[in-house]
């Protein structure tokens, strides 16, 4: 898989979606108005409690967005790719694939580079902004630098995880209703994890990663403490990402073996 | 008759189908109502909010989760699938009405639902966070009524945007956007009375609330007999004028269906 | 030399087992089993370079995934496979630059943009040079006529012009093989005209050894000079269409005018099957006289005006070579 197949396959998926602008146009519209209605009953929500375990509007807007940009940025490489695996398992278009001269994980998830999900980045990142002048926070360069990092980790933990979803079509045959799982717990990490007590933290820092994403790095912006982290080990949140989608990656490829039938 | 059934039971043993997926809904619902409940354990305590306690929330998710999975607004996929594979021409030469078809298919999985999924999620959440029981004999009744009208209501939304669909062909897009107004006006998580007055007033006046705050709010016996009363009357309306646009839209699609060949 | 080398391969699929019924399906919430499928079964062949093979069978006798095999997709339960010299999956990658793969109905072009921009992607992931790439492409345009819809988009192409444009995105980094399964299913006959004699040509021209999969037995007579029949995942048949033909297709039909009608005819060799007076047809079985000789000793007795001779077609000697195996398998059960 080379950077120059990547941009080819970029400029066809634009070209592809040009065929229908006036329908790429509504659907993004028509997640806006989703999206902006999920930011708006957590407003409402804080309109009347004021804050959630001690977190702000502005704060929450933060932890928030955070999920919902890290998610776009990975979904965007393996939502639908890997939702629509199991179909393609079934009907073996897979197949095709598979007597490519390339990685077929990377063919996949670059073939299927969805640029619908600017809309959730429009949504989420314009609120991240707003959210980060609004805390008045003091920024020194370490602290762009890992805000840049941990977005970018977030990223990659979300493709982890959907990936590693993905990769189980390969041997249970159906995988659909694990996504959805995955959206009802990545809810979780919409709200600040001390909310939900001891087990949740644990659960989501060290069996499932999600509170790597944003409460984590949240917290060490904000200076807040929490409770399985300490300040010293904040460096260590950005390599998460890379962990994850490479335990995913290597996950789905032992998922195409057997699907190969070699072994496993 | 007997055909409408017959699709019900189809469609309930087509989910039958995702059955190993049981046990993950089950987890998956038990996750959505921890959440909600915990929030609500640590913005109202031990003591009450609006003489809201977190106790009647929790009662408040657990009724709104589960109805979720009951809600009839999904079927625009399945009427896009036939319309754009040709389908749709068949399905109309049958001598059947063909949102019947589709309700009865709907209600279908939806029992199917009931049966594995909300059944066993409630004992599940009731033992878990413990369930108040209705308000009365009579706010029981008036909720069984709600969740007709929530039933209706949601069929009528589905169908009209699958209708709409016929025209923008894009039913992806105008289901996100339904699912938005779901989310804020519904009431599904943040229950109108603690919306500020000037949201309160606009849900009131739109269709959402039925889908999830009226059941729930009735239940509870958060609103007085009259007012139930008078918002049950108002989901008849609603479900009413619902149900005159879609008819005058399913005539127009047909006609543009005939015209156009599909 | 053998570009191919199939050695006594096999291919089990595990799969799981439904219960019936509502208790059923309670019941396989909580208990799984399975059942074991045999849809290869200790099959061995070799394949020469140039060689175009058809491989054919009834559906589900497991020709796809002896395709999947040869084209490291699938991996053998057991026994040994080597493409090109190499394990196919092991070496998937470096294979597929030597091979040509089409899926019949599955199709990997790009539904929404024009014909050109799928073959444009295809020398982005073969990493094919400008040159190389144009000129295959110039060859496969010419020979296969698509130049009148290369600038459509896929979506608007009919079975035929998609199915052209899919066998020629798989020659355009000039493979040393081609596999195709069932390329000429649900295509009009000109259509698979066109296509069997682009086959040939690449068959026979550029040396391009082929392995295609068909329910068309006219594929396999227009492009193949050898055969592999395959049945429930054994191997049947392996040798020349025409051998098959011989060993199978001993019947010809002989259709005789009569002057006037002789009435009842006695010949050894020869069975009547249709009777309409002054012409009657016989069915010939070949023994060891020929049906020459037959139809002379006729003529020399009765009235003949004139004969004619049909020799079965392929299709009904496959025909009967499966209604052979069936009995077979019906008597084999019936004694075990």
């Amino acid at each position: 898989m080379t950077l120059r197949l990547f941009w080819k396959l970029v400029r066809l998926l634009m070209k592809e979606r040009m065929e229908y602008r006036g329908d790429f146009f509504l659907a993004i519209a028509a997640q806006i108005i989703s999206y902006t209605g999920d930011y708006i009953i957590i407003w409402l929500f804080i309109q009347k409690f004021n804050h959630i375990a001690g977190w702000t509007w502005p704060e929450i807007a933060l932890l928030y967005s955070i999920s919902l940009f890290t998610y776009a940025l990975g979904a965007a490489f393996s939502f639908v790719q890997m939702r629509d695996l199991e179909g393609q398992v079934n009907n073996g278009t897979l197949d095709a694939l598979l007597v490519k001269p390339v990685n077929p994980y990377l063919y996949l998830i670059c073939r299927g580079f969805n640029l619908g999900y600017i809309a959730h980045l429009v949504v989420s990142g314009s609120v991240l902004i707003w959210a980060l002048t609004a805390l008045d926070l003091e920024w020194s360069a370490m602290q762009i630098i890992y805000l840049v990092l941990t977005i970018i980790s977030g990223a990659l933990i979300q493709t982890g995880i959907l990936t590693t979803i993905g990769a189980t079509s390969f041997i249970w045959v159906r995988s659909g209703f694990l996504f959805n799982l995955f959206f009802k717990i990545k809810d979780f990490i919409s709200y600040p994890l001390p909310v939900f007590g001891t087990f949740i933290q644990i659960l989501l820092t060290f069996v499932i990663p999600f509170a790597f994403i944003n409460y984590y790095p949240a917290s060490f912006l904000l200076s807040r403490d929490t409770m399985l982290l300490s300040d010293e080990v904040m460096w260590l949140v950005p390599l998460m990402g890379p962990l994850c989608c490479l335990a995913g990656y290597r996950f789905w490829m032992y998922g195409v073996n057997r699907y190969q039938g070699a072994g496993g | 008759m007997k055909a409408y059934i017959m699709f019900g039971v189809k469609s309930f043993t087509k989910q039958m189908s995702y059955r190993s997926e049981v046990w993950l809904r089950l987890l998956g619902n038990f996750a959505v109502i921890f959440i909600q409940a915990e929030i609500w354990k640590a913005v109202i305590g031990s003591g009450q909010v609006d003489g809201v306690s977190a106790q009647q929330m929790i009662t408040y998710s657990i009724i709104n989760t589960l109805m979720l999975a009951l809600l009839l607004h999904r079927m625009s996929s399945q009427v896009d699938g036939s319309l754009k594979s040709g389908a749709i021409a068949s399905e109309l030469t049958k001598p059947l009405s063909y949102p019947l078809f589709l309700l009865s298919s709907g209600l279908g999985s939806s029992g199917y639902q009931l049966v594995f999924t909300v059944i066993p999620s409630l004992l599940i959440a009731w033992f878990a966070f413990g369930l108040i029981p209705p308000a009365s004999g009579l706010h029981f009744a008036g909720f069984l009524a709600a969740i007709g009208l929530a039933l209706s209501i949601s069929f009528l939304l589905g169908y009209l945007i699958s209708l709409i669909a016929f025209w923008v062909m894009n039913h992806f897009a105008l289901d996100w956007m339904l699912g938005g107004f779901i989310t804020i006006f519904s009431g599904t998580f943040l229950p109108l009375w603690f919306f500020p007055e000037a949201w309160q007033s606009a849900a009131g006046w739109l269709p959402f609330q039925f889908l999830g705050y009226v059941p729930a709010a009735v239940y509870l016996g958060t609103l007085s007999v009259t007012e139930t009363m008078v918002l049950l009357v108002k989901g008849v309306a609603w479900s009413a004028i619902l149900l005159v646009i879609v008819h005058k839209l399913w005539k127009k699609a047909v006609r543009r269906l005939v015209i156009q060949g599909g | 030399m053998s570009i191919i080398e199939v050695d006594g391969v096999t291919k089990t699929y595990r799969q799981y087992k439904r219960f019936p019924g509502l208790l059923g399906s309670v019941r396989s919430l909580f208990t799984r089993q399975y059942v074991e499928e045999t849809a290869v079964r200790d099959i061995s062949f070799s394949i020469g370079e140039g060689e175009a093979v058809g491989y054919l069978g009834p559906n589900g006798a497991g020709k796809s995934t002896m395709i999947k095999m040869m084209t490291g997709i699938l991996v053998p339960t057991s026994g040994s496979l080597r493409v090109l010299g190499n394990i196919p999956h092991e070496k998937r990658k470096q294979n597929s630059r030597e091979m040509g793969v089409v899926f019949g109905q599955r199709s990997q072009l790009w539904w929404d943009l024009p014909v050109m921009d799928s073959f444009d992607l295809h020398k982005y992931v073969y990493r094919l040079p400008e040159s190389q790439f144009r000129s295959n492409l110039d060859f496969c345009t010419e020979l296969l006529s698509m130049s009148s819809f290369m600038q459509k988009p896929v979506r608007q192409l009919s079975l035929g012009q998609r199915m052209r444009v899919e066998i020629a995105m798989s020659l355009l980094h000039e493979p040393r093989i081609l596999f195709l399964d069932e390329p000429t299913i649900g295509l009009d006959v000109i259509a698979k005209d066109q296509i069997r004699q682009f086959l040939r040509t690449v068959n026979e021209e550029k040396k391009v050894s082929i392995i295609l999969t068909t329910h068309d037995m006219k594929d396999i007579e227009a492009i193949c000079s050898r055969m592999i029949v395959v049945n429930k995942g054994n191997l049947v048949y392996d040798g020349s269409v025409s051998h098959l033909r011989n060993q199978l297709g001993n019947e010809q039909r002989v259709t005789i005018d009569f002057r006037f009608d002789p009435g009842t005819i006695e010949t050894p060799g020869l069975t009547l099957i249709q009777d309409n007076g002054v012409r009657k047809t016989f069915l010939f079985e070949r023994s060891h006289t020929t049906v020459f000789e037959c139809v002379s000793r006729l003529a020399a007795q009765y009235p003949v005006e004139d004969a004619s001779i049909e020799t079965e077609d392929i299709d009904s000697v496959i025909r009967k070579l499966y209604q052979q195996l069936d009995q077979k398998e019906r008597e084999r059960r019936e004694i075990g």
